[in-house]
C-alpha cells in the first residue's frame, strides 16, 4: 500500500476522525467514549491557548468572570482581548485531528519514543 | 437517463473509491459501510454531517491511512488509540494545572460545556467529526445553487485553509516565539529576584556593607534595564511578525482555495439541465463543467444510456475519487450564463475578500513597519523607570562613596550618563557650576540660594559645536544633581523641582549631542 503521509484538505475536512484513523467498526459506545476524550483535550487546548494569550492580570479577571458565571461579560471580555473562541476551537480541533491521524499513521513504535 | 444517476451527491460522496482502467472500466473497491458517529451533543448532531448519509465506497488508500499499524487488528488499534487519547488528555491537563493552578480546569469546564464557549468548542467537535462546507454547497439546487454554491464552497474552503495556515503559523512559529519570550521574561525575573535576595541576605548578615550592597544593586539595575530593553524589542518583533502573517495568510489561503477548488471541483449544486425530471450534481474543475456520480454503477448506467441514445459522452478520470463526465450542454444559454456567473462570483468573491482583508489591515496600520522610535522611547521610558540615576537614592551613596574615596565613581544609569560623568575637565566659564565646584576638593553642601542661582541659569548655552563640550556639561549637571540630593539645607519639594529641571536639561543636551 502506498505510504500515507498526506491527507488532502477536502478529505480532511469532510471525513470523520474514525474513518481517517482507519477505525471503521468501532462500537458506538466506544466511539462516544473516544470522542468525549478528544473533546476534553480540545477544550483543554482551547483553554490553554486563551490563558497563554493573556497577561497575568487578565487571567485573574477571566477567572473571576468564569467563577461569577456571567456568560455575556465573559464573552465581552474575550472580545475586548481580541480572542476569537470559535476560531481557536476550530483550529485546535483541526490540529488535534491532524495530530491523531499522523499518530496513527506513525504507529505505536513512533509514540514509544 | 437512469434514475439513480440523479442521486444528490454531496462532496462527502466525492471521495468514492473508483479506480479507472483504460477509460471506462471501473473497479469499485469499496466494501465498507459507514457506521454512524455518536455526536457529542445535540448541537453537534444537528449540524455535523453524519458519515452514514454518504454511500460507503472509498479506496483503501484514502480510508486506511495507517499501514504501519496494519499488523494490528482494528480492535487492538482501537485500544491503542484510546490509550493514547487518555494519555494526551491527562498529560495536557497536568500541564495546565501546573501552570495555572489545580482548580482552573474545574472552574472552566462548566464554562466550556454549557455557555457560548461550549457552542464554540462544539464547532471543534464538528471539525473532528467531519464538517463539510461542500456538503452545504452541494445540496443547493436550481439557480440559487448555480450562483451561490461555488461562492459558498470557495469561501468555505478559504476559511478552512486560512484557519489551517494560521494554526500552523501559531503552533509552528508563533507559539514558539511567545513561549520563548515568556521563558526569557521568567528567567530574567527569577535571576533578578535571586540576585537581590542574595545581596540582601549578605547585607543583613554583615557580609556586605550598605555601600557595597547599593553599589552592587546599581549593577543589577543596569542589567535589568538592558534585559527589559531586549524584551521590549522582542515583543515589538513579535507584534510585527503576527501582523505580517495576517496578510500572508489572506493571500496564501485565497490562492490555495482557488487551486484546491479547481482540482477538487467546485460544486454547482444539483441541476436538471435537460429537464428530464432527474437532477445531477454538477461541478466545475480545471477541465470545465462536469456531472458527477456517486459510484461506478451510476457511471455505467450513464454510459449505457448515452450509447443507447447515440449521445457523445466523455468519461473523465476521477478527481479525488469522484467519477464524472464532461457536461455536453447546459440546455439553455441562461443556465450556462448562471453557471459561469457562479464560478466568476466565487473567484471574484475570493479576490475581493482578500483585498478587503488587506485594506482593513492597512487601515489598522498592521502592515506597516514598526516605527523604531516607538521602541527607543519604550526602552528609554523603561530605563528611566528602573534606573536609580540620577534621581534615585543610589546616586547619593555612590556619590558619597566617590567623594569619600577621593576618586571618580561611574554613576549608574545610562551609558551616556556614565560616560559623561566619567569625564573630568575644567568647567567652562559660562556654566554656573563653576561657582559651586572646586576640583579635587570635597564639595561644600549646596545651599538653597546657590541652587536657586543655578536653576536660573540651568539652560546655559543654546547650542554646542562639539560633543566633548556637551559631555562636560552633562557631567556637571549630574554632579550637581548629586550635591542637591546630598544637601540637607534644601527642602524636599525644592529638590524635586530641581530634579525635574535638570532632567529636562539633560534631555535637551542629549538631543543636541545626538544631532552632532
Amino acid at each position: 500500500m502506498e505510504k500515507f503521509n498526506f491527507v488532502n484538505p477536502k478529505d480532511f475536512w469532510d471525513k470523520d476522525i474514525f474513518k481517517l484513523m482507519g477505525l471503521k467498526n468501532v462500537p458506538e459506545d466506544k466511539k462516544k467514549e473516544m470522542m468525549d476524550s478528544m473533546m476534553r483535550t480540545v477544550q483543554n487546548r482551547v483553554l490553554a491557548r486563551i490563558l497563554d494569550s493573556m497577561e497575568e492580570v487578565d487571567v485573574k479577571e477571566f477567572e473571576k468572570l468564569i467563577k461569577d458565571g456571567d456568560n455575556e461579560k465573559t464573552n465581552a471580555f474575550l472580545e475586548s482581548k481580541n480572542i476569537n473562541l470559535t476560531q481557536i476551537s476550530a483550529e485546535e480541533a483541526m490540529l488535534y485531528k491532524t495530530e491523531l491521524i499522523n499518530m496513527v499513521a506513525a504507529g505505536p513504535q513512533a509514540t514509544k519514543k | 437517463m437512469p434514475e439513480n444517476e440523479g442521486r444528490q451527491d454531496a462532496p462527502e460522496g466525492e471521495e468514492r473509491g473508483i479506480e479507472r482502467n483504460e477509460g471506462e472500466r471501473e473497479i469499485d473497491r469499496s466494501e465498507e459501510t459507514d457506521t454512524s458517529i455518536s455526536p457529542l451533543d445535540e448541537g453537534a448532531t444537528e449540524e455535523t454531517p453524519a458519515p452514514e448519509e454518504a454511500p460507503a465506497e472509498e479506496t483503501p488508500t484514502e480510508e486506511e491511512p495507517v499501514e504501519e499499524t496494519s499488523e494490528m487488528t482494528e480492535e487492538e488499534r482501537t485500544d491503542w488509540v484510546t490509550s493514547m487519547l487518555a494519555r494526551t488528555e491527562e498529560r495536557e491537563r497536568n500541564l495546565i494545572e501546573e501552570k495555572y493552578g489545580r482548580g482552573w480546569l474545574g472552574k472552566a469546564r462548566h464554562w466550556l460545556n454549557e455557555t457560548d464557549a461550549g457552542k464554540a468548542v462544539k464547532i471543534g467537535g464538528k471539525v473532528v467529526l467531519g464538517a463539510s462546507a461542500g456538503l452545504i454547497a452541494g445540496t443547493l439546487s436550481g439557480g440559487a445553487g448555480l450562483i451561490l454554491a461555488p461562492a459558498l464552497y470557495t469561501l468555505g474552503l478559504k476559511t478552512y485553509i486560512d484557519g489551517g495556515i494560521e494554526a500552523v503559523q501559531y503552533l509552528g512559529w508563533g507559539r514558539g516565539r511567545r513561549l520563548a519570550l515568556e521563558g526569557a521574561k521568567m528567567d530574567y525575573r527569577k535571576g533578578i529576584e535571586e540576585s537581590v535576595r542574595d545581596m540582601q541576605s549578605k547585607r543583613d548578615s554583615g557580609e556586605m556593607t550598605e555601600e557595597e550592597f547599593l553599589d552592587q544593586l546599581s549593577g543589577v539595575v543596569t542589567e535589568m534595564a538592558d534585559a527589559e530593553e531586549a524584551i521590549v524589542r522582542q515583543e515589538n518583533d513579535n507584534i510585527t511578525w503576527e501582523r505580517k502573517q495576517g496578510m500572508y495568510r489572506g493571500i496564501a489561503s485565497s490562492v490555495a482555495a482557488v487551486g484546491v477548488g479547481l482540482l477538487a471541483g467546485i460544486p454547482l449544486g444539483v441541476q436538471n439541465f435537460d429537464k428530464d425530471g432527474v437532477s445531477h450534481s454538477v461541478r466545475y474543475t480545471f477541465r470545465g463543467f462536469e456531472y458527477i456520480y456517486n459510484n461506478s454503477s451510476e457511471v455505467a448506467n450513464a454510459i449505457t444510456y448515452a450509447r443507447a441514445g447515440g449521445l457523445p459522452l466523455t468519461i473523465t478520470n476521477s478527481i479525488m475519487g469522484v467519477p464524472g463526465h464532461a457536461l455536453g450542454s447546459f440546455g439553455s444559454a441562461a443556465a450556462a450564463a448562471k453557471a459561469y456567473v457562479g464560478i466568476g462570483t466565487a473567484f471574484t468573491g475570493l479576490c475581493a475578500q482578500t483585498v478587503y482583508e488587506i485594506a482593513q489591515g492597512k487601515k489598522k496600520g498592521e502592515f506597516t513597519t514598526d516605527n523604531p522610535r516607538e521602541l527607543i522611547e519604550l526602552v528609554e521610558e523603561e530605563k528611566k523607570r528602573r534606573s536609580p540615576t540620577p534621581e534615585g537614592s543610589l546616586s547619593d551613596s555612590t556619590a558619597s562613596e566617590s567623594r569619600e574615596g577621593g576618586e571618580e565613581t561611574t554613576p549608574p544609569g545610562t551609558e551616556e550618563e556614565a560616560e559623561a560623568a566619567s569625564v573630568e575637565k575644567p568647567k567652562e566659564g559660562e556654566e554656573p557650576t563653576e561657582e559651586i565646584e572646586k576640583e579635587g576638593e570635597p564639595e561644600e553642601e549646596l545651599t538653597a540660594e546657590e541652587l536657586s542661582r543655578f536653576l536660573e541659569g540651568i539652560t546655559g548655552r543654546e547650542s554646542y559645536t562639539e560633543t566633548g563640550e556637551i559631555d562636560d556639561r552633562l557631567s556637571e549637571l549630574l554632579k550637581i544633581q548629586i550635591r542637591i540630593d546630598d544637601s540637607v539645607a534644601i527642602e524636599a519639594a525644592d529638590k524635586e523641582e530641581a530634579k525635574k529641571k535638570i532632567q529636562k536639561e539633560l534631555k535637551r543636551l542629549r538631543g543636541m549631542r545626538e544631532k552632532l
